[in-house]
């Protein structure tokens, strides 16, 4: 792999708890992967290893096939861009871009060809002599963008490149990484603990939580096949039913746990029906929100709740009203004594419900 | 794995020799002789001429004038910067800048100046002649100089406190009818309490430690009006390094004492501001 | 302010501020230049021309640019270290930074002649090299450089903490070395309190008077600073000369409140 990790492990000075717990995984090249996570989960303190800003207690990595211990963090080809962006305060958005090209000692009218490239690139052509405190926050991050890639990182690393953005801006600035990074063809890693962000943004996504890689896999899986309960729940929402019983699905002894997305389950009115295959469940309505587009009801199936999603086009519902409930597909997860496991049995009646056995 | 952490920017290595032989030479080693030297007296010895009348008399002499200073300083303090921050009048900016004073104006200078003026020939003191009343040489002249050399850190340190008053409680308080000297007392006196006792402490702690303003001033008499400080120095004039030692060392210690205090009555304070 | 307006408020606390501004503040200042004037403006030339004066100067000068140098380099390598590494011993190092500051010059004093006298430790060592340091002047510049010792640092540090790592790291990072950093990202960030930690220590070396006192020996010629001749003028009731002595030090005092102001800007000066 282009980049890749070897049982990197991190322990806390003090406590004698680890940050980081025997992390192993590789990324190709060219790939735009997330380190997705809660705070705490030591996806930024990875990150800082495999740059050089901190160090790990025991372990390695390799980038380009060159060991990363053996050489200074300014050596190893890597282009950061902080939370905070880190702008050099004095200079200007010229400055800052080609400082990375002065420390190299590149010749001037290189520097001017390559930061006139890259303020195209990152449109910011106009803004060249302003400085930091004249920008506003998106144009910051693009500066901060431009002024990692300047010297040819092999690699671009992001610490949660957007969280001190605006809702908007984030979104956009979003797509506009997502674009660029695949144009330039480099290989990155971001962090982030937005869950969303990451299922957007990257091509694969290590989940990380309490030191441990929970999952690794592209945005479709780590949604539709997370292999245990904490993955399931980070990202989207989601319902978690305890043993429940329910018809359609052949499943185990008690105790387990189901997972259910609310665009899954759908909620049929006395008189409405549906076209997809599948055993319905009795319900009773708890609660309704409109979100706009959807509305979310919250269903008592069972004593338990259950979250769907409805179209706000289709009729309302009242909180009281008994309904059908049809649950396209769930996620089993059945406790060992120290494994998660995920199992789920197909429908047994006409209805062809997807199952994923996964593990 | 290297080292790198902390040391990516570079000049660490540089950074620490440089302050480390820095402090070693100037701070650790003068302070180690004066340690070295005071354990060398031996526990009796150093009772004595930690007791001695003369030397017990300067301690009261400086106490009880840092204490009437610092409390001076209080109050005076106080309403040079309410009157700096809430009033227009003339002289105000004048006022504003000669408070920086005493913290640039040599103490020497300080100390001739006041000691002549407050003397009976000077301008002041000349005032005070016909009520047979002395200023310079008597306790009243210490006063007046740990006054005039610590007035600035009470003033500086309330002023911005008073600045950033939030209006809106006083305006509360004015609304039910409250009279000024009770939003005052309940309202704006807790919030300064803090900075107050602040610069009463570092004007106390000057004040017990200042020379150069004072010594002109005090008349130096025996029993009277010598300071502490002022004992060290005659005992190094005797070459008496051991007094010397001695004298410096309960100043330290009483030093060290006294901050721990502050700080442990600024928190009680702060606890109870909640 | 409303509530305190009314003028039964206002105008007895501005009368004390006023009397407070007068009797401590703008008199002693006056009677300083006026005392010095008062036997003939010639005399007054006359003692600012003496060799003892002219040596004074110098001397105190020459202490003074000494001290805020070196406080200069020891200031900077120390807010360099406290801000942008971690090591264990920091808090013992502010502590000890500090510690000139909340000690009594006389002790400063004190200290070093103990370190140098007879029967210090170096004493051996500068015998042979026959170099003396107590009654000379370069203990004169020991003790100012002791009491001048934090001046530097404590502006640099909060300053060098509140701003974050991240600019010197991120240069670093980016393949810069010590010099260019410090240059680039560093010093114009701390343009302002550098110069006022310089400004603060320069008005206290010029001013010191008990540390140089106890280390000086008071020898006219030799190791008399401005603040020591002054007090020797006025020991020997030569209160014209005295005064005229200390106005070269009212101009250099008048000069750093200026500039100081010209730096931080009003009321925010509270350092001692």
């Amino acid at each position: 792999m282009y980049i890749q990790i070897n049982h990197i492990s991190k322990a806390f000075q003090k406590k004698g708890q680890n940050v980081l717990h025997d992390i192993s995984f590789g990324v190709k090249k060219g790939s735009l992967t997330a380190l997705l996570g809660p705070s705490g989960s030591g996806k930024t303190t990875l990150l800082r290893i495999l740059a050089g800003l901190e160090t790990a207690t025991s372990g390695n990595a390799s980038i380009d096939g060159h060991a990363i211990e053996s050489v200074a963090p300014q050596n190893r080809g890597i282009g950061f861009v902080f939370q905070n962006y880190a702008l050099f305060r004095y200079l200007n958005v010229y400055q800052n871009i080609a400082f990375g090209l002065k420390t190299q000692h590149q010749p001037a009218n290189e520097i001017k060809k390559r930061v006139t490239e890259l303020l195209k690139l990152t449109g910011l052509t106009d803004l060249e002599n302003r400085y930091p405190n004249q920008l506003s926050g998106g144009q910051k991050q693009r500066v901060a963008f431009a002024r990692a890639i300047a010297p040819h990182p092999k690699v671009l690393f992001l610490d949660e490149p957007f969280a001190a953005l605006d809702k908007q801006i984030r979104q956009e600035l979003r797509i506009w990484l997502k674009r660029l990074i695949h144009q330039l063809g480099i290989t990155s890693i971001f962090v982030t603990h937005d869950h969303e962000e990451a299922i957007e943004t990257a091509d694969e996504i290590v989940v990380m939580n309490e030191g441990y890689v929970k999952q690794i896999g592209t945005p479709n899986e780590i949604y539709n096949q997370p292999n245990c309960q904490f993955v399931a729940e980070f990202i989207g929402r989601s319902s978690v039913l305890s043993s429940p019983n329910l018809a359609g699905f052949m499943l185990p002894e008690k105790p387990f746990v189901t997972q259910i997305r609310p665009e899954r389950v759908q909620v049929l009115k006395k008189d409405e029906s549906t076209t997809t295959p599948g055993t319905l469940e009795s319900a009773t309505v708890k609660d309704v929100v409109f979100r706009g587009a959807t509305t979310t009801v919250t269903l008592d199936l069972h004593g338990q709740s259950l979250l769907a999603n409805r179209s706000s086009l289709k009729p309302g519902l009242v909180i009281g009203e008994h309904v059908s409930v049809l649950i396209e597909q769930l996620v089993l997860f059945k406790q060992d004594t120290s494994t998660l496991k995920k199992n789920q049995s197909p429908a047994t009646t006409a209805a062809p419900l997807k199952s994923y056995a996964i593990n | 794995m290297q080292k790198v952490s902390n040391r990516l920017v570079p000049g660490y290595r540089l950074g620490l020799s440089i302050t480390f032989v820095g402090l070693l030479l100037i701070v650790v080693i003068p302070f180690c002789s004066l340690l070295v030297q005071g354990l060398d007296v031996g526990f009796k010895k150093f009772w004595l001429q930690a007791t001695n009348d003369r030397v017990l008399a300067s301690y009261a002499v400086s106490l009880k004038g840092a204490l009437l200073a610092a409390l001076i300083n209080a109050l005076l303090g106080l309403i040079l910067a309410w009157v700096l921050t809430f009033y227009q009048f003339p002289g105000r900016q004048l006022l504003d800048y000669l408070l920086d004073l005493p913290f640039a104006l040599p103490t020497a200078v300080a100390g001739i100046a006041l000691a002549y003026l407050f003397s009976n020939k000077g301008w002041l003191g000349r005032l005070a002649a016909p009520m047979h009343v002395q200023i310079s040489y008597t306790f009243s002249g210490i006063v007046i100089a740990m006054v005039f050399v610590t007035i600035p850190f009470v003033v500086r340190e309330v002023q911005p406190v008073l600045e950033q008053l939030d209006s809106t409680y006083q305006e509360a308080a004015l609304t039910l009818g409250a009279r000024p000297w009770t939003v005052f007392r309940k309202i704006i006196f807790p919030e300064i309490l803090p900075a107050l006792i602040s610069g009463f402490g570092l004007a106390f702690a000057r004040s017990i430690g200042e020379y150069g303003s004072i010594i002109f001033i005090a008349g130096n008499q025996p029993f009277k009006t010598e300071i502490t400080p002022l004992m060290i120095m005659f005992q190094l004039e005797a070459h008496s390094y051991t007094g010397a030692t001695v004298i410096a060392l309960v100043m330290l210690v009483f030093s060290f004492c006294f901050i721990f205090a502050i700080h442990a009555l600024q928190r009680h304070v702060q606890r109870q501001k909640g | 302010m409303q509530l305190f307006q009314s003028k039964k408020i206002k105008w007895p606390l501005v009368l004390i501020a006023w009397g407070f501004m007068i009797i401590l503040l703008i008199l002693p200042i006056a009677l300083v230049i006026t005392q010095a004037f008062s036997t003939g403006f010639s005399h007054y030339l006359t003692v600012l021309a003496s060799p003892n004066t002219l040596h004074a100067i110098n001397l105190t000068i020459a202490a003074t640019v000494v001290s805020v140098f070196v406080n200069l380099i020891i200031g900077v390598s120390a807010a360099w270290i406290i801000a942008f590494h971690d090591f264990p011993g920091k808090r013992l190092l502010n502590t000890l930074i500090d510690l000139p500051f909340s000690v009594s010059p006389v002790i400063a004093g004190l200290i070093f002649i103990l370190t140098f006298s007879r029967t210090g430790w170096f004493y051996p060592v500068l015998q042979s090299l026959n170099i003396q340091i107590i009654f000379a002047p370069p203990a004169i510049f020991l003790a100012t450089i002791f009491v001048t010792f934090p001046f530097v640092a404590r502006e640099l540090i909060p300053v060098l903490e509140a701003r974050g790592r991240e600019e010197e790291q991120t240069a670093a990072f980016l393949g810069a070395n010590l010099k260019d950093i410090f240059m680039q990202i560093t010093f114009p960030a701390i343009k302002t309190p550098l110069l006022t930690g310089m400004v603060l220590a320069t008005a206290r070396a010029m001013g010191e008077f008990g540390a140089v006192a106890v280390v000086s020996g008071n020898i006219p010629g030799k190791t008399l600073t401005l603040p020591l001749l002054v007090q020797s003028l006025y020991d020997q009731f030569k209160f014209p000369d005295a005064f005229a002595v200390a106005t070269i030090l009212l101009i250099f005092t008048f000069l750093i409140v200026f500039l100081q102001r010209l730096l931080i800007g009003p009321k925010q000066f509270q350092k001692g």
